[in-house]
């Protein structure tokens, strides 16, 4: 399905699916303290008319997603797949066009953001619950959640510090993953503890999926795109070459 | 710029506007305030001291410096000492501060992953450390006091102090925008901000009494930082409230203000793309 005709489609089904819509967005990212970079190395390299120098990390891209889809996006490193769920997930601002987003997010870029190795897994999980703005269930039932999902044992009243890397895995993945959003971002999938929790984890994102509006999945595991999404989009150079 | 269906995007820390973000502060106090202890018990974890680490600097380095200057000087010490144990402990949470606000995009550029977090939260954790820690150096200040010149705090005003202390508060958080902002820019700087500081430190009256340099009364009168220092320690040190010196932090709250206004977008440009700049 071309971008024209996936657009026609749209606009047939209704304003009010729509939940993600970019119109002609472009990101640039400045390459601060660069002078003597070969703009032709790289078409999205550029130099602007102030002489400073930007990655056009996305190129006029166009994309509406409307409510239940599942998108998977494909394309190899450094063609803007993650740079395009920052976008959505607010993360990053557009040089130009217009990004129009609807209901609440939950991006799953960056899992090991926002925690303190000093805090313990319940302090830590007291912290992502703020930090989350989570307004679907009390505090006590938030880290209940997590405690028993993480199944840290006394581990949880323990420093985040104390804990091998699966485990610091296991309480980031809990924290994140308990309150669904309308709309999900996931990027990559994430290499959790050991494969008893990566099963439980795989599990918990389905369902975790199943309860979102509109699903955003970037990665380059073709197989399991195909298992979790519906619709799969192509990025290169930054531009959606298929949809 | 979006239509009214899509005016959820306010919720975008980078959609926002600079009177958005800050009323998006307010709602965030609470989570300010547990972010402030998750860094103490940091603070603890790398050091040992946690809260002690004020309380004992201020203590350490009155008694000791500040006995040393007192002799170079030839000041009385049952003067001299409270003299530089509110100046000193004014002082280092106030250059503390600075410090950390030249430092602060960093830690801001942590919470982008949680956009609803406002770009502010940061310098209002600052904040509430620095009030905390204003206390322990205070509580310090106060034991010596009490040990060489307890009539200092009987002739306090206590309330003078507390304004003075809310209004450099004030002007600390005003100014912290445009301090990271500064510095960010010019990051070369931050590595000459420990010799601006002591620079600061020694040209200001907290070393050394003003009126040992009455035919360079300037020195003072035009060094912001006398007053922001004058707003808390005349109420303990003379009993007064330096009327002037509120002007000058009024003054100096507009402006950091007006200058947060100016700069907050490009600060914002500088923390979303640390990543990769």
């Amino acid at each position: 399905m071309n971008i024209h005709s996936a657009r026609e489609q749209n606009s047939s089904s209704g304003e009010k699916d729509i939940v993600v819509r970019l119109s002609d967005v472009c990101v640039d990212i400045p390459l601060r303290g660069f002078k003597s970079v070969n703009v032709n190395a790289d078409p999205r390299i550029r130099r602007r008319k102030n002489g400073e120098l930007v990655l056009r990390a996305l190129d006029n891209i166009s994309l509406e997603v409307r409510r239940g889809e599942r998108i998977g996006i494909i394309g190899g490193n450094g063609n803007g797949k993650t740079t395009l769920l920052k976008l959505i997930g607010g993360m990053l601002p557009a040089a130009s066009g217009r990004v129009e987003v609807r209901g609440s997010i939950r991006a799953l870029l960056t899992i090991g953001a926002g925690t303190f190795p000093a805090l313990t897994g319940r302090q830590n999980a007291h912290l992502r619950y703020s930090l989350l703005g989570i307004k679907g269930m009390t505090l006590d039932e938030y880290v209940d959640n997590v405690a028993e999902f993480a199944a840290l044992g006394a581990f949880f009243d323990l420093p985040m510090g104390t804990y091998s890397p699966g485990m610091q895995s296991r309480l980031q993945f809990a924290m994140s993953t308990v309150e669904p959003a309308e709309i999900l971002l996931l990027d990559e999938w994430m290499g959790v503890a050991d494969r008893n929790f990566q099963k439980k984890a795989h599990e918990r994102l389905v369902s975790y999926i199943s309860k979102n509006e509109a699903f955003l999945f970037a990665s380059h595991n073709e197989k399991l795109l195909d298992q979790m999404t519906d619709r799969k989009i192509t990025l290169k150079l930054g531009r959606l070459v298929e949809q | 710029m979006n239509s009214p269906e899509f005016e959820k995007n306010r919720w975008r820390w980078i959609e926002r506007s600079f009177k958005d973000d800050l009323a998006a502060l307010l709602n965030q106090r609470s989570l300010a305030w547990h972010l402030y202890l998750a860094q103490v018990a940091e603070l603890r974890k790398n050091s040992g001291l946690g809260l002690i680490a004020p309380f004992a600097s201020v203590l350490v380095h009155v008694l000791v410096l500040g006995s040393v200057m007192g002799l170079v000087f030839q000041e009385p010490l049952d003067k001299f000492l409270p003299y530089f144990a509110i100046s000193f402990s004014l002082w280092q949470g106030l250059a503390i501060y600075v410090s950390q606000s030249a430092q602060a995009n960093e830690k801001i550029s942590r919470y982008i992953p949680f956009p609803n977090i406002s770009g502010y939260m940061v310098h209002l954790v600052n904040a509430y450390e620095y009030v905390v820690t204003i206390i322990m150096k205070f509580a310090a200040a106060c034991i010596i006091i009490l040990a060489v010149n307890p009539t200092v705090l009987l002739n306090a005003e206590y309330m003078g102090f507390f304004v003075g202390i809310v209004l450099i508060s004030a002007v600390l958080f005003c100014w912290s925008l445009p301090i990271s902002f500064f510095f960010d820019k010019i990051r070369l700087l931050r590595a000459f901000l420990p010799q601006f500081l002591f620079a600061v430190y020694l040209l200001t009256p907290i070393l050394w009494y003003a009126d040992r340099l009455k035919e360079h009364q300037w020195v003072a009168d035009f060094n912001p930082v006398f007053h922001l220092i004058e707003l808390a320690r005349a109420p303990i040190i003379t009993g007064t409230w330096p009327v002037a010196s509120y002007f000058v932090a009024l003054g100096l709250i507009v402006l950091g203000v007006l200058l947060s206004f100016l700069v907050y977008p490009a600060n914002r440009a500088l923390v979303v793309y640390r990543w990769v700049a």
